[in-house]
């Protein structure tokens, strides 16, 4: 269906792909280039996630941290201590985290904005602290090291380039799912949701269904993006997923433009590369960060990518492709 | 945070550490109750459920701390001067952040108040950077030696300030005109304006009176534990845990809440781990959300 | 009867809203629901379809007991609904509030929808292409693509309308559909109702428009203070001493 909320037009997609397939042989000489790259792509997935539950559904979670470190402390625990392959621990970490977050689910988003964020922000705590804790088992605030690299067969993703492959192979896949639910009845019943609750239920759509798949879904793409993110640094600790991740996570969409894939993208390369742009005074970062969550908030209520969209809205040329012809899916 | 305490492992069982964990427990319960003093009053006056809350206990505290430290000034101009510079962080982000967002929606405001919560972490980052930063005492006394565990003067000092400040903003919206401005404004915001209320002044005002809240409790917490510029947070979600657990639309409740839940974690602290002391908290607020998220205290169901 | 309320009640604390009303509405036709301000229509409406449950009494959809479930779960038994006030889905355009509507019909599977399985893809195709026949019914041609944020109340609440007859229930509640429309746009509402009865969908209406009342029901109940006051043909309501006097009695 076209329509302009979710203008995606084939060429941009299609652009998309090429450039992350061609990407690498640009920049493999620059290791910190390949790093950033692989670390959009790990963003991106769990944004996708996000983006489902948050930028449509209207749902501000921020337990996307506590998920992205189920799913990593799940393949890095059964890849060290059970020796199982890093493939299957990546599967072990999509279940664990969309198990997790199904059970979280239910009770979790009955509440309402404020009280479903402070909610989500504590279970993160919570977990972070349980980590901490349990030296024996998680290796506790130093971590764990020596995370095995994952293989197909004889196939070792032993390099920056093929880790690149791996990663945006699964955030492409990711992005393709989501998009689909998008454009589907299933995300105009969630996009309804987030409009008019009372009128979405008037029309069949079972609203505490549908959160909880968009929240199960992210906590999937969060899961396995975690796994695969210390695989590729051979390295794990509870720091990296305490609240400030979960809000990192929010900040992109806010800043990219949360209701669309684009979006996504966009606020995670912004993220990711900020800090690097800021070079000698990345101290800053935090406050750079900071502001243009700020203004992105009160002046931009669907981030950049929203914005330009809107500004669309009304040309001919928009309206030409909104009439056009029903492209088939 | 994380008074200091014994866990059961290394103590037997006495009445005086009993009573130890019930001091420590009043005196981080003082703290909790004056951050969710702050969120009851900006709650009920606007609606707005502060996610910067507790970053104005961390600039009360770094403020006081850094010009006792750095230009001698005594403990209590130091205080007096955290306060008010709380306060008038409170003011710009009352007048220039919230009002004008207001009308967008509890969606935006959540987003705008984190915005805000970041923004003024990042900055005390880029001034005070990540060291703790103390003061010393106020009262400069002995502690006292109760039943033979001891309580600090800071510690007495900070919870009886919290029942005098209950105390006076009770007065203050009893007796004045601009607390009765606040009242109705709580009540009927519409109501309210047709009365002749100013609601934004009021609303402004509500937020001074909240960051002053979490100024003084900063200013006072810091000769007992050194502040630093990544408290807030966790303070935003103990104040608002503690707001929730005595019914965030009542002064009263924040207040009993507070202490409620400073009293629970030290014990729980005490007797299970000291490690499990905050994620003992922050899962009564999970609990708490899940089941009772009206508090344990509000008899009637207030207007959201 | 395609539905049948029994002795529905509703009070708060003390104030009784509803009470004690039964009537039926047979399959096929118009009724309508009329009465003075704060008779509790709305509150009646609201609790068949299922947003408010009722202090006592029931409700039955074709024979089967429907009190006490969601209002998402009474949709799917076969009850559309339209409100008030639109609440139509103002971040989509007018085909895709529409094609919400549809989500009671065939199957809603993520999997099949996330991985663009072939019949699941069908199935969207040609529930999409029948969300636009709705449109065109209600008389919203040429709309299909447009935001909502331009159109009119009037446009607004036929897409409203349109979204409930995606579904294809068995019977439409709706909520005042006539307020706040021109006169034009009231001839058309007319119009649009009795084709949509034409069509075998049955609808219940509450209504204050009494021209529109008269002219296009089969049967009117009348409520006043909560209670059933009377029920009959137009004809026979609006001679009715008790209703005259329900309305002219009261004061405002």
């Amino acid at each position: 269906m076209r329509d302009l909320a979710h203008f995606q037009p084939r060429w941009m997609s299609f652009a998309l792909c090429l450039v992350a397939a061609s990407l690498p042989l640009l920049i493999s000489q620059h290791p910190n280039f390949m790093n950033l790259a692989i670390l959009v792509g790990i963003y991106y997935s769990v944004c996708i996630g996000l983006s489902l539950i948050f930028g449509i559904g209207g749902q501000l979670s921020l337990a996307q941290a506590a998920f992205y470190g189920i799913g990593a402390y799940t393949s890095a625990l059964l890849s060290t201590k059970l020796g199982l392959p890093v493939f299957l621990s990546f599967a072990a970490a999509a279940v664990a985290s969309g198990v997790i977050g199904w059970v979280l689910a239910a009770p979790i988003l009955r509440l309402r904005t404020v009280y479903l964020a402070m909610a989500t922000l504590a279970f993160g705590e919570i977990l972070v602290t349980l980590i901490r804790e349990n030296r024996e088992i998680t290796g506790g605030s130093t971590g764990i090291i020596n995370l095995p690299t994952p293989t197909l067969g004889a196939f070792s993703f032993d390099t920056p380039v093929r880790y690149y492959y791996l990663v945006w192979t699964f955030a492409l896949l990711a992005a393709w799912i989501a998009h689909n639910i998008i454009k589907s009845r299933v995300g105009a019943g969630l996009r309804a949701i987030s409009d008019s609750e009372i009128g979405a239920a008037s029309c069949g759509v079972d609203v505490v269904r549908y959160k909880t798949w968009m929240f199960v879904l992210g906590a999937i793409f969060a899961g396995v993006a975690g796994a695969l993110y210390v695989h590729y640094l051979s390295f794990i600790s509870p720091d990296s997923y305490s609240a400030n991740f979960s809000i990192l996570m929010v900040m992109i969409l806010a800043i990219g433009g949360r209701t669309s894939l684009i979006g996504a993208f966009l606020g995670a390369v912004i993220v990711t590369t900020l800090p690097v742009a800021l070079a000698g005074y990345d101290a800053y970062s935090p406050l750079l960060f900071s502001i243009l969550f700020l203004a992105a908030v009160m002046f931009l209520p669907d981030g950049i990518a929203g914005a330009a969209r809107s500004s669309l809205i009304d040309t001919g040329w928009s309206r030409k492709w909104r009439s056009g012809k029903e492209f088939n899916q | 945070m994380r008074p200091p305490t014994n866990s059961a492992e290394e103590q037997p069982m006495s009445s005086s550490t009993i009573l130890q964990f019930l001091f420590s427990g009043l005196t981080s319960g003082a703290l909790y109750a004056f951050v969710a003093l702050g969120f009851s009053v900006t709650y009920s006056s606007s609606g707005v459920v502060n996610f910067a809350q507790g970053q104005f206990v961390m600039l009360g505290g770094l403020v006081a701390a850094s010009l006792n430290t750095l230009f001698d000034l005594p403990v209590l101009p130091s205080m007096l001067l955290g306060t008010a510079a709380a306060a008038l962080t409170g003011l710009v982000v009352g007048r220039v952040f919230i009002l004008p967002i207001l009308k967008l929606g509890e969606f935006r405001l959540i987003l705008v108040t984190l915005g805000i919560s970041l923004f003024l972490e990042a900055i005390a980052l880029l001034i005070w950077g990540t060291d703790p930063w103390a003061l010393p005492s106020l009262l400069d006394l002995e502690p006292f030696r109760i039943g033979g565990a001891s309580l600090s003067s800071d510690s007495v000092l900070i919870i009886v300030m919290t029942f005098t400040t209950l105390a006076g903003f009770t007065a203050f919206v009893r007796y004045t005109r601009w607390g009765r401005a606040m009242r109705a404004t709580s009540i009927d915001r519409t109501v309210a304006s047709s009365l002749g209320v100013n609601v934004p002044l009021t609303i402004v005002l509500a937020f001074v009176l909240s960051a002053v809240f979490g100024g003084v409790a900063g200013a006072l917490l810091t000769p007992l534990i050194a502040t630093g510029s990544q408290v807030g947070m966790l303070m935003t979600l103990k104040g608002f845990t503690a707001a929730v657990l005595g019914g965030i639309s009542s002064p009263m409740g924040a207040v009993i809440g507070g202490f409620l839940l400073g009293v629970i974690e030290a014990f729980a602290g005490g007797f299970i781990s000291s490690a499990y002391q905050n994620a003992i908290g922050l899962a009564i607020l999970i609990l708490l959300l899940m089941f009772r998220p009206e508090g344990l205290f509000t008899l009637t169901t207030r207007r959201a | 009867m395609i539905l049948e309320v029994q002795e529905i009640g509703r009070r708060y604390g003390g104030v009784v809203a509803v009470n004690d009303v039964s009537f039926t509405a047979k399959e096929g036709s118009i009724t309508a629901l009329i009465g003075p301000n704060g008779a509790g229509k709305t509150t009646t409406l609201s609790i068949i379809s299922g947003m408010t449950p009722p202090s006592s009494g029931r409700t039955l959809l074709e024979g089967a007991d429907i009190t006490g479930l969601r209002a998402d779960q009474i949709c799917r038994r076969g009850m559309a609904r339209t409100f008030q006030t639109p609440q139509t889905f103002s971040s989509m355009s007018v085909l895709e509030n529409v094609v919400v509507g549809t989500t009671p019909l065939g199957r809603i599977s993520l999997l099949g929808v996330g991985l663009r399985l072939p019949h699941i893809a069908q199935q969207e195709q040609k529930l999409r292409e029948e969300a636009q026949t709705w449109l065109d019914l209600v008389g919203v041609r040429g709309l299909s693509h447009e935001p909502l944020g331009k159109l009119s109340f009037g446009t607004l609440r036929l897409v409203e309308l349109a979204r409930a007859l995606a579904s294809h229930p068995k019977i439409i509640l709706m909520d005042e559909p006539a307020s706040g429309l021109s006169r034009a746009e009231t001839q058309n509402l007319r119009q649009v109702l009795l084709r949509i009865r034409d069509r075998g969908t049955s609808i219940l209406l509450v209504e204050h428009n009494m021209p529109l009342v008269m002219s296009t029901a089969d049967h009117v109940y009348v409520l006043d203070k909560g209670k059933l006051l009377a029920g009959g043909t137009p004809g026979e309501v609006q001679t009715n001493p008790l209703v005259q006097k329900a309305y002219l009695g009261t004061a405002g």
